[in-house]
């Protein structure tokens, strides 16, 4: 248990790292860095909830009645405690995502943040697949595009002579983290569709994720303005933070020292590692 | 194996601090051309450097076939991709030559993003229709002089050119600085969005594949805007993704047939014939996980790190962290060799992973018969693993245990108990000393290791 806790610790903090590394985000590095997460908060929550026979024996996930993220608990119960977060779904490398997920009218404001961060290199951006419906998406992405006659050359349409990486024409662009699916071969000046939220298969997607609502506050129509997401008219305009800077607002880092030393109750630092690990 | 000469690798002259030049010296690839004349480097600095073997001379016997520098560019640069506001780096990933057809010497450099065709004309590296090298020079004779004087460029000559003269001095030949500018011949970019970890030449020597954690393209040497994808396991939804592609190669003869591995510790070999997407693999080759080495760590090391023909095109020799295992194409269910390459680290895999050594990627290479294996280790050891003999031996690339023309002392690790006086600990190990690329001559047994940032040349001892 305490070796899966200072995994998780250290797991973390590498995952946060690998962004900051020349080169931009390595998705192999990132992608095992997840699974060991994955398999290590599995052995400490399964470690946790045989050495605590008591009122959370029944939450797989041991938090606290109080705790915040009870609500996000899925509605799916599965003998895997992580599974019950990814409603079956054992292949997530990202808790979170499943998390948002599970519960899509949870009051998570990340979901809008992220989605309003379009330069984030996150290479599990669900925009690529926003049908899930279809058989094969990447068929349907190809044959829609009518430019190309062999839809999965990756042709070029800039200056052959240019050896610009930053082309905006270019097969990469199939990727970007965009709010449109993938599909959507928007011309540059073109502006962007609203980005889908993140449902599940069997729920509907052509809603608006639900706006986050803070506690105690209703929110309030504003003829002629616009209505913040709060529900509140704001002091006025204000520079946005970054993400980074949010989250590091939220919750002071938990140095990687040796088990039991990790401050706060494990479920809050639980819930800060799932964020951090969701942030990458 | 006898060391016959130790070449550094040239210091960095480009515009960087000391201790970013430091790291961008690590050599990050070595491979040998077919003929096994030329050698080939990258480093992080996104250079290449070429070593030429010297033809053997009967005055001096003692340098025989000895590896001098030939050439050096500069393949790729630092750039950023501002619609991701992604710095892409310079760092050579993989060099690939191509067979020699004329006189002409052909390589594919690739970093990340971008894979270049260089190309060697009577010895020069060519920058498009410019020369680049002007070792001798004829100077002036008389002032104010308009003569004709003809420039000796390399091995050839240039048709004659005008120069001013400007003192009056007898016009004599000096050697001039080595001067390398080049601009690649074909430039394959704009074609993968995540970092190419393969490229491989196709035995039709017309087309290529290059394949990053997700895709697969096949290009054609004369088409730059333009590649097929064959391979594509990108999920629908990425958040379902549980393995990337970590190497792929072409078969050494037949040219529809080419294999990849994956993190996962599995091989396709696949058929371009059967369909133009190969999604579907024609063979799969994976071995069952053993319980009882179980642990957190499993999947990371079960990554397979780089995957080889053998040159007959039987076998397929593969390396994960622990092992390196010898495949038969007919045999899917399992491997028929496998070799420990430092099993002593199985203990170690925690603080391995705190380091980050437990996430390296260690290259492995048949010699010219397929008898041999050979990859590396930590504390600048390598192995070679004789397949016909079953034995194995660790040597270690250092400059301090080894003289000129010395001959190579077997190294051990001690596993435990009581430690030999010739035997090195576990604990003692070095783990920033690490030998991730080799390369072994196509013919003879001449190898080449890349420690760090210096190479290191061997050669089978000659009586």
């Amino acid at each position: 248990m305490e070796e899966a806790q200072r995994l998780l610790t250290v797991s973390v903090w590498k995952l946060y790292r690998c962004r900051l590394q020349r080169g931009g985000l390595r998705l192999h590095r990132s992608l095992q860095l997840s699974l060991l997460v994955r398999a290590a908060r599995h052995s400490y929550l399964t470690a946790r909830a045989a050495a605590e026979p008591g009122p959370t024996a029944g939450n797989p996930l041991g938090m606290a009645p109080g705790d915040p993220h009870r609500g996000d608990l899925p509605r799916t119960p599965s003998p895997d405690p992580r599974s019950t977060r990814d409603r079956g779904d054992p292949a997530s490398p990202d808790p979170r995502s499943t998390r948002d997920r599970a519960d899509p009218a949870s009051p998570d404001p990340r979901s809008t943040r992220d989605r309003a961060d379009p330069a984030s290199p996150d290479p599990r951006s669900t925009r690529d697949g926003e049908d899930p419906a279809s058989p094969d998406p990447r068929s349907t992405r190809d044959r829609a595009d009518p430019a190309s006659p062999d839809p999965r050359s990756t042709r070029d349409r800039e200056d052959p002579a240019s050896p610009d990486p930053r082309s905006t024409q270019g097969p990469a662009n199939r990727d970007q983290p965009q709010d449109s699916p993938s599909w959507y071969r928007a011309p540059p000046s073109s502006p962007r569709p609203p980005p889908p939220p993140r449902d599940p298969p069997s729920a509907p997607s052509v809603a608006p994720p639900p706006e986050p609502a803070s506690p105690g506050a209703a929110p309030v129509a504003r003829v002629g303005r616009k209505r913040r997401s709060s529900g509140s008219t704001g002091p006025g305009p204000v520079p946005v933070p970054s993400k980074r800077a949010r989250l590091e607002a939220e919750e002071p880092p938990l140095a990687p020292g040796p088990p039991g030393r990790c401050s706060g109750p494990p479920a809050a630092a639980f819930a800060f590692l799932v964020r951090a690990v969701g942030a990458c | 194996m006898e060391e016959d000469v130790e070449t550094r690798k040239i210091s960095s002259s480009f515009l960087r601090d000391h201790s970013y030049a430091t790291e961008a010296d690590i050599i990050s690839t070595v491979e040998f051309n077919h003929t096994g004349e030329l050698l080939a480097t990258g480093d992080k600095g996104g250079r290449v450097v070429i070593f030429q073997r010297e033809q053997e001379s009967k005055n001096q016997p003692h340098r025989r076939g000895e590896y001098n520098v030939y050439s050096t560019f500069q393949s790729h640069e630092p750039e950023f991709d501002y619609l991701k506001s992604l710095e892409i780096e310079e760092k050579i990933n993989k060099i690939r030559w191509l067979p020699q057809q004329n006189a002409a010497y052909f390589l594919l450099s690739t970093n990340d993003k971008t894979v270049k065709l260089w190309k060697d004309e009577d010895g020069e590296w060519r920058m498009g229709s410019r020369c680049l090298r002007a070792p001798t020079m004829v100077e002036p004779v008389s002032p104010l002089c308009r003569v004709l004087v003809r420039v000796r460029w390399g091995s050839g000559t240039c048709p004659w050119v005008l120069t001013l003269c400007l003192s009056s001095q007898v016009p004599v030949l000096r050697p001039m600085d080595l001067m390398v500018e080049a601009t690649p011949r074909r430039v394959f970019a704009n074609a993968h969005t995540y970092h190419i970890n393969s490229i491989s030449v196709n035995s039709d020597y017309e087309t290529y594949m290059s394949a990053d954690d997700l895709r697969i393209n096949l290009w054609n040497f004369e088409i730059t805007n333009q590649s097929f994808n064959i391979v594509d396991i990108k999920p629908a939804n990425m958040e379902e993704l549980t393995e990337v592609i970590t190497a792929a190669e072409f078969h050494p003869h037949h040219c529809n047939t080419f294999v990849y591995s994956s993190s996962k510790g599995t091989i396709r070999l696949c058929d371009m014939r059967t369909s133009a997407l190969c999604d579907r693999h024609a063979k799969f080759f994976e071995e069952p996980e053993d319980p009882s080495n179980r642990s957190f760590f499993s999947e990371i090391i079960s990554s397979i790190s780089d995957v080889k023909f053998s040159h007959s095109g039987r076998y397929i020799m593969t390396r994960d962290y622990l092992t390196v295992k010898v495949w038969d194409l007919n045999m899917e269910n399992r491997p028929i060799e496998t070799y420990q390459v430092h099993d002593y680290l199985r203990s170690k895999l925690c603080s391995l992973y705190e380091n980050d050594c437990i996430f390296d990627k260690f290259e492995c290479v048949w010699n010219g018969s397929d008898s041999v294996i050979m990859t590396g280790s930590y504390n600048n050891f390598f192995r070679m693993f004789d397949r016909n003999t079953k034995r194995d031996v660790t040597l270690e690339a250092s400059r301090e245990n080894s003289k000129p023309r010395a001959i190579l002392k077997p190294r051990k690790v001690c596993v435990g108990g009581k430690r030999r006086k010739d035997e090195i600990s576990v604990d003692s190990l070095d783990f920033s000393k690490k030998i991730l690329h080799t390369a072994w001559h196509p013919a003879e047994n001449i190898i080449a290791v890349a420690a760090t940032n210096n190479l290191y040349i061997f050669q089978d001892k000659v009586n």
